[in-house]
């Protein structure tokens, strides 16, 4: 069931008029189902996971309370240890096993060993990595004394599994969501408008700019030998907007159906493409990974805080780790570890210093960036990547009319996002009166149906 | 701004008042041809179709005859060929192109006529073209997945409340006739022919229907990968299946609904033989002896229902076999297409399909 299909249409309507005819606790009994259930439309296997992981998680937490009421560190290092090792255990087995079983059968071969086994054929579930990472942040602050175990398992579950958020997330803090789970909710009116305002967004992201940049990039990805250098620069960018309208698009579709059934998630994006330089970009793309990532993994490695070859080191080893997140796949890897080594330079460039660049070229360059990195993302294999990249800069003559659908769909990515980013607000696109919100709300669903194509196109980062 | 509730009714009325003016917009002619509707049906060569025959009656001129089928019939038949053959004869015809790809079989082209093209012309003629294989369960139940893919068809087979509700908004709203269109604009820019242009194999249309190709079957093994049996294996193709006349009743039956239907519609139903190269008879099993059963079974149908069987085979299979007027094994280049089209005008003639009442 996907955000931009009109089955998620009649279910979120179905669920928002039931929800606000209800009182609390009922109210999150119905959306604990109604999670249930958007979830199996995919695959109702691996509710167990979530199962297991919502159960582990919430006694794990509960121990854990237990033995700081005690005053018992060693006791609760210990259940920590068993919900690390549980959800990087579901995360191992479910989404690495194949890759490192090839990875050592690889290594072996090129040592003249021969490993043999059994061929890992497992399907990831959907959601994973998001709903994973989301409920050991819970076992980590517990265990951290930054918020109290919850004693309610239904809340609980409805923290680990809230539907808006389940698959693709932002990577919610329990500190922020679960307390939004234990409290009486209100809807008020501004929250209607922002919620229908950001679901309207999220749809011209996905709809407009991402899935239609995403069948021209295909067509440059998929035979680049037979295009010339226009069209395959081209496709470096249609991918880059593809990538950020399809993932920014579908967390705000989230964070607007969460306001509408009265809970806040955290911002996810804020404009990446017009940061002024790598470590600014890694601030405002995948906020929720990024700040995960330097919360539980870079601060505790020592950050910056041990010197700066550790520094380096720690911020290497969180990109790298950041990148296989992503996939089981070494070409993830290498990406997270390009941007390693772009915030290390950053760092070592800029430390004390302002950019010589002015802001515009700080952008522009920023973006080549970051866009010529997507590539080992997009692609299969790194030879595939030197191919792309050998042919893009053989400067073979293309056809410039390939960057007709760059330009119209970076004007309508600036149309968005250009006044929010100049007002600082993520709402500028609302107004200040109701018929100009009218007016651009009716022009979003109009632009919507003129770029829908017959069928919904999945969320990239539903693969994650 | 937004603490009372009559300001969502006030909101609400804003975006209908936007969706009312942008429907009314796509309502102006000019308006609607400079965003032509898009990505409605499982081919592009049906859109291309309609814009051609809308494009026929915006100068006055109406159909008289169809010819339906399958791409055999897209690039074999030439309205303009046959019509000019008739017009010497003192016959005013016009007739109009309508084989749709990809090798559709009797009942998507049924579902077609009945719920489009009968619709948006009033023909008197129906010149329904077939192939032996047209007949073989295996192509059909292909076809029928491919016909049902578009976003029409797919309403047109699904009966529930549901898909009935959404073709009536579709049907009746210029907005969602036009879903997708800016996409399509954009992502086949840079495409030969542009959205609807081509058939989605990249031949074009012409004014009247037909979509010539060109080359011969030798030239075109290198550049189109022509094989010996193009578009599939015999075996799956059907051409080596056990002959059983029993075997093409259901294919019949198919045939007998559509002439109803037809005729229903006040127009002739005229059933058509069209040949194909013998080499794909002649790979399979008992080529000849499986030929003479399907003709046998065609015209032993058109003598049932006192029909008018076309056959510019004249009953031989080796009556094409010059493999210079041939593009592939299944469809002829333009030459034979040229030859095919003059074959066909002097069936008509002979049968005396237009003779009453004829004219334009």
């Amino acid at each position: 069931m996907l955000f931009n299909s009109l089955e998620f249409a009649g279910f979120f309507v179905v669920v928002v008029v039931a929800y606000h005819v209800l009182p609390r606790r009922p109210q999150n009994v119905l959306l604990l189902v109604a999670s249930y259930w958007f979830y199996a439309a995919w695959d109702p296997r691996f509710l167990t996971l979530i199962w297991l992981s919502t159960i582990v998680d919430y006694v794990c937490g509960r121990h854990i309370g237990g033995a700081w009421g005690r005053s018992d560190e060693t006791s609760a290092r210990r259940w920590l240890a068993c919900s690390m090792i549980v959800n990087l255990g579901i995360l191992g087995i479910f989404k690495y096993a194949g890759f490192f079983a090839d990875s050592a059968a690889s290594l072996a071969g090129a040592f003249g060993l021969e490993l043999s086994g059994p061929t890992l054929d497992i399907v990831l579930p959907v959601g994973i990595s998001f709903y994973t990472f989301q409920t050991m942040s819970y076992t980590i602050d517990v265990y951290r004394r930054k918020m109290e175990a919850t004693d309610n398992l239904l809340d609980f579950a409805l923290f680990v599994a809230f539907f808006p958020q389940l698959v693709a997330g932002p990577i919610e803090r329990a500190s922020h969501l679960l307390p939004q789970m234990q409290r009486d909710r209100s809807v008020q009116g501004r929250d209607v408008a922002e919620g229908v305002y950001l679901i309207a967004v999220g749809l011209v992201r996905k709809v407009v700019i991402a899935d239609t940049a995403g069948i021209i990039a295909d067509r440059y990805f998929a035979s680049p030998a037979t295009f010339g250098s226009v069209e395959l620069f081209a496709g470096v960018v249609l991918y880059a907007l593809q990538i950020y309208g399809d993932f920014a698009g579908y967390s705000n579709i989230a964070r607007g159906s969460a306001r509408l059934l009265g809970f806040d998630l955290m911002r996810n994006f804020q404009h990446p493409y017009f940061s002024r330089n790598i470590t600014d970009f890694w601030r405002r793309w995948h906020m929720s990974l990024s700040t995960w990532l330097r919360d539980y993994l870079y601060i505790p490695l020592g950050g910056n805080q041990r010197g700066p070859r550790r520094t380096y080191v720690n911020l290497a080893a969180t990109m790298l780790l950041g990148g296989l997140w992503h996939g089981a796949s070494w070409n993830f890897v290498v990406w997270g570890g390009l941007h390693g080594v772009y915030l290390a330079w950053h760092r070592l460039r800029a430390s004390g210093q302002r950019s010589s660049l002015r802001p515009v070229s700080a952008t522009a360059a920023t973006f080549v960036l970051v866009a010529f990195t997507w590539l080992p993302f997009r692609l299969e294999s790194m030879g595939e990547v030197g191919s792309y990249l050998t042919r893009l800069f053989s400067f073979t003559p293309g056809d410039f009319s390939a960057l007709v659908p760059v330009a119209v769909l970076v004007l309508v990515l600036l149309l968005i996002d250009l006044p929010q980013h100049l007002a600082d607000d993520e709402f500028a696109g609302l107004g200040t009166t109701i018929p100009e919100f009218g007016v651009r709300l009716g022009t979003a669903v109009v632009l919507v149906v003129l770029f829908a194509g017959s069928t919904s196109t999945p969320f990239i980062y539903f693969q994650f | 701004m937004w603490s009372r509730a009559g300001r969502f009714v006030k909101l609400a009325v804003v975006v209908a008042v936007v969706l009312a003016v942008t429907e009314s917009a796509l309502r102006i002619p000019a308006v609607a041809a400079a965003i032509p509707e898009s990505g409605l049906y499982y081919a592009s060569a049906v859109q291309a179709r309609i814009d051609r025959i809308r494009a026929l009656a915006a100068d006055g001129t109406s159909v008289d005859a169809l010819f339906v089928g399958n791409s055999v019939v897209a690039t074999n038949i030439s309205p303009a060929i046959v019509d000019g053959d008739l017009a010497e004869a003192g016959l005013s015809v016009t007739s109009f192109d309508l084989g749709l790809p990809p090798g559709l079989t009797i009942d998507p082209l049924r579902v077609q006529l009945d719920r489009l093209w009968l619709r948006e012309t009033q023909p008197r003629v129906v010149v329904f073209a077939v192939r032996y294989v047209d007949f073989v369960d295996p192509v059909a139940a292909a076809d029928s997945a491919i016909f049902t893919s578009g976003r029409i068809e797919s309403r047109w087979v699904d009966t529930s409340l549901r898909s009935r509700i959404e073709l009536l908004l579709i049907d009746n709203s210029a907005l969602l006739r036009r879903a997708g269109a800016l996409a399509g604009f954009l992502t086949n820019h840079d495409e030969e022919g542009g959205a609807g242009g081509g058939d989605g194999g990249g031949f074009p249309v012409d004014p009247r229907g037909h979509q010539p190709r060109y080359g011969t079957v030798d030239e075109n093994v290198a550049t189109y990968g022509i094989a010996d049996t193009p578009g599939g294996s015999i075996a799956s193709d059907g051409y080596d299946m056990p002959i059983d006349p029993a075997s093409y009743e259901s294919g019949l039956a198919m045939l007998r609904e559509t002439h109803a239907l037809v005729e229903a519609r006040g127009a002739r139903f005229v059933l058509l033989n069209m040949p194909e190269h013998p080499q794909k008879f002649l790979a399979g099993q008992d080529g000849a002896e499986r030929y003479a059963s399907y003709l046998d079974a065609l015209s032993s149908f058109a003598d049932t229902e006192g029909i008018v069987l076309l056959d510019p085979s004249q009953g031989s299979l080796e009556s094409w076999s010059d493999a210079g007027l041939f593009f592939d094994f299944h469809h002829l280049n333009a030459g034979g297409a040229e030859v095919m089209s003059h074959a066909i005008a002097e069936l008509l003639l002979a049968a005396g399909v237009f003779d009453a009442g004829e004219g334009s």
